[in-house]
């Protein structure tokens, strides 16, 4: 099994990657080195979209969960959207969910995310 | 030698080839030159004859005219002119001598016609030598008046030749006659006729004269089908007939005979083998026949000649031409031939085998220059395979060392097994790859079970680094005497510490007292355990925390709850639920609730080792997808 790997642009210094297929041991490693040169520290927000996702093991979350700790160390965003149920369940297994802003489709990540954007504007 | 044969056969084949297409290409365009040339020859041969037999008609018909006209005058005057039988005698010499193709004249009168007084008269005046001698035909003993030469013309009222004959008085000369009637003086009342012979000899000459090829020749025939003139004399005065001409050709003569427009066929010859073209053409009002006949079998046999020597200048033509081919195409695929020579050599591994001098400019100078281009690449390659093979051996042989020493860090190295009074235990561990990421770890003394089975994340040898590290903290809490779930947060606050390569671990940890059964467990992150009990087989919940390494300060709460006698934990890594069979399809813990079902509980080795052969047989043909590791307990309560 293979696993495709886009990555887009969002709004105001986000990346969306969006990963098709098996994200396992083999293709891990491929997805670890794209992130390391698509993610930097003026990175405010990393998208990762499991619309289709179809499989998830250990080795792939352990690529999630480092992408997590870059993004939290430099005070920007990570989030999760579109968890097909059998990737969720993995996170659910391992007790991963807490803490993790996950989201089960688009829509609600905008509505996240503009209320992220009001708050800011608010503070300011 | 078998070595060479490749080439040769290749430049065998290109000069075979060449050649037959040569050979091709000549025989197409010999046989069509050999039939055109027929059939221009055809026509050629067609002209030849036709023209023949017209300019030797014309040039007989010529002389066969003043003679005619001779008569004819003779004729005239003695029709017109009131004569004397002395002036008719005068008459006859005068003509006989102004004319020196007539050999001999008579004016023969009817009797009592055009001289009331005169009987028979016929006075015959001819050539003999330089004289001109004379003769009468009015003699009783010659009976002129009974003869073809009067009577006919007599009977058919008109001019006429007649046939050739033989004149035995005069040298046996071969003759004819021409006869045309006298009328008496302004009327048309027959009065006798007037003639002029001609000797016939120089018809032989002309019969020779033709000459076409080597066999073409001509002849005459005459009315009464006896031949009149032929090359061959002996031919000359016999008649033809149905015997001698055979009955086709006969027949077809028969058909001509009295057709007097010209003619052209082509027949069986007579005197030859095969077919001769005819030309007949009909000679003035004597109804004789010149005939020119031209052999087919000479013609063809110069166009079979030409033939022949044409296709032996092509067949040398064609020798030289293998020969040529042959050379060229050997010098130029020799170096070939010793490029294959090297090649093989190279391919046995013999990279430094001499290679053919590239000199040539050509696509095989290319080749040769770009061979040792891909020798040279290939001796590079080689070496860095070595080198890159002796490193991986190396390696090999150090994983091959750190798989002893991580199996020699758990119980049973793997693989145990124990049968105790009040508990049974099963425990196996297969790695994915030589070394992984899964453990399991247990210890027991009289009263107390303690056992941890985990799953570091990925696989190899970070994995197999990581679990070293988290069985010697297991280890350590053993030693403290830690409860499960003070051994988790223990073991989690050291695993997250610096750890951002965000290896993690889940992991499910429990105590069992052997006396009561009482039994805590603790889990990070890891899948609920299988028990087994008198109620059935289902999955049993462990609350728990996160897996063990992704975040510090996190409390692992101890959870416990009552063994009953004869129920037996399974705890597995996601090696077994997720087992990939060929189709991608996973095992799943649905499959080995239903396998745990289905077997008796009491002897956990067996249902361990049929578990562990069901998953390998749902993933054979495909390669170990994830480390499998199962620990399964028992628990036989002791009798109080």
């Amino acid at each position: 099994m293979s696993l495709e790997i886009t990555v887009t642009p969002e709004a105001i210094d986000g990346k969306r990657i969006s990963i098709k297929g098996s994200l396992d041991s083999n293709t891990a490693p491929e997805l670890q080195r794209q992130i390391d040169a698509e993610i930097t520290d003026t990175t405010r927000t990393t998208i990762m979209d499991f619309k289709e996702l179809n499989f998830l093991s250990s080795a792939g979350l352990r690529v999630i969960f480092k992408t997590k700790k870059v993004m939290d160390k430099n005070g920007g965003k990570f989030l999760l959207v579109n968890l097909q149920p059998q990737i969720k369940k993995v996170f659910e297994i391992i007790k991963a969910l807490d803490g993790m802003n996950v989201f089960k489709d688009q829509d609600e990540m905008d509505d996240y995310l503009t209320d992220m954007q009001n708050k800011v504007i608010d503070e300011g | 030698m078998k070595k060479n044969s490749s080439p040769q056969n290749l430049a065998t084949h290109l000069s075979l080839w060449i050649v037959s297409i040569g050979a091709i290409i000549f025989i197409t365009v010999l046989s069509s030159n050999y039939f055109l040339s027929r059939l221009l020859l055809e026509t050629y041969v067609s002209d030849i004859a036709k023209t023949t037999a017209s300019s030797t008609v014309r040039s007989i018909e010529t002389i066969f005219n003043s003679v005619a006209v001779n008569a004819d005058s003779l004729a005239a005057v003695i029709s017109t002119t009131d004569l004397s039988e002395k002036q008719i005698h005068q008459n006859i010499n005068a003509f006989l001598k102004t004319n020196t193709s007539v050999f001999g004249m008579t004016v023969a009168l009817e009797p009592h016609t055009l001289i009331q007084t005169l009987g028979d008269f016929s006075p015959y005046y001819y050539k003999k030598g330089n004289e001109i001698a004379y003769s009468d035909l009015a003699d009783k003993s010659y009976q002129y008046k009974t003869w073809p030469w009067y009577s006919d013309a007599k009977k058919l009222n008109q001019s006429l030749w007649g046939d050739p004959y033989l004149d035995e008085g005069g040298g046996n000369e071969l003759m004819t006659t021409y006869s045309t009637p006298i009328y008496r003086h302004n009327s048309d009342t027959f009065a006798g006729i007037a003639t002029a012979d001609i000797q016939l000899s120089w018809l032989n000459e002309i019969i020779s004269n033709i000459r076409i090829g080597k066999s073409g020749f001509g002849f005459i025939i005459a009315k009464n089908d006896v031949v009149i003139a032929h090359p061959d004399k002996s031919f000359n005065l016999h008649k033809l007939d149905e015997k001698k001409l055979g009955q086709e050709r006969w027949g077809k003569y028969l058909q001509i005979k009295n057709i007097r427009s010209n003619i052209y066929l082509n027949t069986r010859c007579l005197h030859l083998e095969g077919n001769c073209w005819v030309a007949i053409e009909t000679l003035g009002n004597t109804g004789w026949k010149v005939v020119i006949v031209i052999p087919e079998q000479e013609l063809i046999s110069e166009i079979n000649a030409l033939t022949i020597k044409i296709s032996l200048i092509a067949l040398a033509g064609l020798i030289v031409l293998f020969i040529v081919v042959t050379f060229i195409t050997r010098r130029l695929t020799s170096p070939l031939a010793k490029l294959a020579n090297a090649t093989k050599d190279i391919g046995a591994g013999h990279l430094d085998t001499e290679l053919p001098d590239a000199t040539r400019n050509d696509e095989i100078g290319t080749l040769t220059k770009d061979f040792s281009a891909m020798r040279t690449s290939l001796k590079t390659y080689i070496a860095k395979i070595q080198e890159t093979t002796a490193i991986q051996q190396k390696l090999e042989s150090e994983i091959e060392i750190a798989k002893d020493i991580q199996m020699s860090m758990i119980p049973g190295s793997g693989n145990a097994s124990i049968e105790n009074a009040n508990f049974q235990l099963f425990a196996r561990l297969k790695p994915a790859r030589s070394v992984g990421g899964d453990l399991y770890y247990y210890q027991h003394s009289e009263d107390q079970l303690h056992f941890i089975l985990g799953d570091v994340s990925d696989k190899g040898v970070p994995a197999a680094l990581f679990m070293a590290k988290t069985v010697t903290l297991y280890t350590r809490a053993l030693r403290d005497k830690l409860s499960p779930g003070q051994t988790l947060t223990m073991m989690n606050d050291v695993l997250s510490d610096n750890n951002d390569a965000c290896m993690f671990v889940t992991a499910l940890c429990g105590d069992i007292n052997l006396k009561t059964g009482k039994i805590i467990m603790a889990n990070a992150g890891h899948m609920n355990p299988i028990i087994q009990n008198t109620d059935g087989v289902h999955e049993f919940s462990i609350g728990g925390a996160t897996a063990l390494g992704l975040i510090g300060d996190v409390d692992y709460p101890d959870i416990d709850f009552q063994l009953n006698d004869k129920t037996s934990i399974y705890m597995y890594t996601d090696g077994i639920s997720e087992a990939h069979d060929i189709n991608s399809n996973q095992y799943t813990d649905e499959r080995l609730i239903e396998l745990i079902t289905k077997n008796d509980s009491s002897d956990i080795k067996s249902i361990g080792n049929k578990i562990i052969n069901s998953v390998d047989d749902f993933a054979a043909d495909t390669e170990q997808f994830d480390d499998i590791t199962l620990l399964i307990i028992r628990y036989d309560q002791p009798a109080s």
